[in-house]
């Protein structure tokens, strides 16, 4: 396999930055460094010396560049006792307060927890209930959410978790099977707005009751971790929910923080408490 | 920081090397002062049962690590079901949902991988038992950074598929069975 020292990372990151405005310093240098290195294996890029001219002349390789850093696999209903969680105390709770929530995927790069909610939604007969928005990293990340194909590695786990979240739900409804592929049925995409993320300015969601934010900050280093955290709580309404997974750990902003608390502390999902 | 703490094993493992982390695990004493990295193949949907049954009858400090958590001597850090576990600069781990390598995730490569380029040549890498070949090129990688290698013994493997990719590959400074590896680990301590 190909192997990138912390000089080349480095000399890509300026290039990147100066070229196309956006910084992949931003990134743990560990997964850039592995992205970086399936980038060219994938390319069959021999050197980093190759891989800067690509970046620096074609645009269409930028693109599959953008996409590889934030191309993340997943299944549906990952971690199906959060989303049973949201499905019997969260979104009633919502509902009851509001009857009618907004509700953000933010970064959203492979659709698993779009077509969740979306799923979660339709089964509890919210979908007038509720208005669905998403971000979107990269180009093809938004066309791959809008193609909807699923994963087959993942398709044994993501049928396992909807009979748990969903029990009775008639999955020929949301999947359709294509020759030997599954699709995430896109009439059920129609009325969900998206928006390219903003990297580099603040992405002005605002007014939102649901935010589900899962294993996107494991991508980034700390500074811009605390960023991302800090801009969604932001857009949180007063009690609204922000939803991230077991594994990240925001131990620090919550120490800086007074607007959050745990709302369960197993799932990770928190309230903000009030409006600042 | 002393020297000894310094020192990072990272072991890997699929079908047929639990019972040998365990029994790993479960020689060290608690205030052995090295850290311990232990990446296994496992279910992606059981996040319980795994981190609770090698903590059973050790003494020493075992624990799934959160994203960007410390890596502090004197614990076994055990990647967690259906992430990568990296290690990455700050000497910090680093979780991805990165797809699978080599049909697993967590995936042996990975973490060794990261561990190598973090660690050099501090580390000392442990492949076992397993049925696919996850885990060769990142024993090589920390041989070629300078680490130290050693390869369960394929002949005293119950599934020898992982250890012999590694063997083919390259040649790994010590090949031994069970007690060659829990007798060289426990020579890290003095």
């Amino acid at each position: 396999m190909p192997e990138i020292n912390i000089i080349d990372v480095k000399n890509i990151i300026k290039l990147v930055k100066q070229k196309y405005g956006f910084d992949p310093g931003i990134i743990d240098p560990a997964s850039l460094t592995l992205r970086l290195e399936k980038l060219m294996k994938n390319n069959n890029i021999s050197d980093t010396d190759l891989l800067c001219q690509h970046l620096d002349q074609d645009p269409d390789f930028y693109k599959q560049f953008l996409y590889t850093l934030f191309s993340n696999e997943s299944e549906l209903f990952r971690d199906p006792e959060m989303w049973i969680y949201l499905r019997d105390q969260v979104i009633p709770r919502l509902i009851a307060e509001k009857k009618n929530i907004r509700i953000l995927v933010c970064f959203c790069t492979s659709g698993s927890d779009l077509y969740s909610i979306r799923m979660l939604v339709n089964e509890l007969g919210l979908q007038k209930d509720t208005q669905l928005h998403y971000s979107w990293p990269s180009e093809l990340n938004h066309i791959i959410i809008w193609k909807g194909k699923l994963i087959n590695s993942q398709l044994e786990t993501s049928l396992e978790n909807m009979k748990k979240v969903i029990p009775g739900a008639d999955e020929k409804k949301y999947l359709v099977k294509k020759k030997k592929d599954y699709f995430f049925n896109s009439l059920f995409l129609k009325e969900i707005t998206d928006e390219e993320y903003k990297f580099n300015t603040h992405p002005g969601y605002r007014d939102y009751d649901l935010v589900i934010f899962r294993n996107q900050l494991l991508n980034f280093n700390h500074n811009y971790q605390n960023l991302m955290l800090h801009n969604l709580v932001k857009s949180l309404e007063k009690n609204g929910i922000m939803v991230l997974v077991y594994k990240e750990n925001i131990v620090d902003y919550l120490v800086s923080h007074s607007t959050l608390v745990p709302e369960n502390k197993k799932e990770n999902i928190y309230r903000k408490v009030f409006n600042g | 920081m002393d020297r000894q703490s310094e020192k990072i094993i990272v072991i890997g493992g699929s079908a047929g090397s639990f019972r040998l982390v365990s029994d790993i695990l479960n020689s060290l004493p608690a205030d052995f002062p090295s850290t311990l990295i232990i990446c296994l193949h496992r279910l992606r949907s059981a996040r319980n049962g795994f981190l609770e049954a090698l903590s059973i009858k050790t003494e020493f400090e075992v624990q799934e690590p959160f994203d960007k958590e410390q890596i502090r001597p004197s614990v076994a850090y055990l990647a967690p079901a259906n992430y990568h576990l990296l290690a990455t600069y700050g000497r910090r781990f680093s979780l991805s949902v990165d797809d699978p390598c080599n049909h697993s995730r967590p995936s042996i490569d990975m973490t060794m991988q990261t561990i190598a380029w973090i660690y050099r040549k501090e580390v000392t890498g442990i492949l076992l038992s397993g049925a696919n070949m996850d885990g060769a090129k990142g024993l090589k990688r920390i041989k070629e950074k300078g680490g130290y290698t050693i390869t369960q013994d394929p002949g005293t493997a119950e599934i020898k598929t992982m250890p012999q990719a590694a063997i083919n590959l390259f040649t790994p400074d010590l090949i031994t069975g069970k007690q060659g590896i829990i007798d060289y680990i426990l020579g890290l301590k003095s």
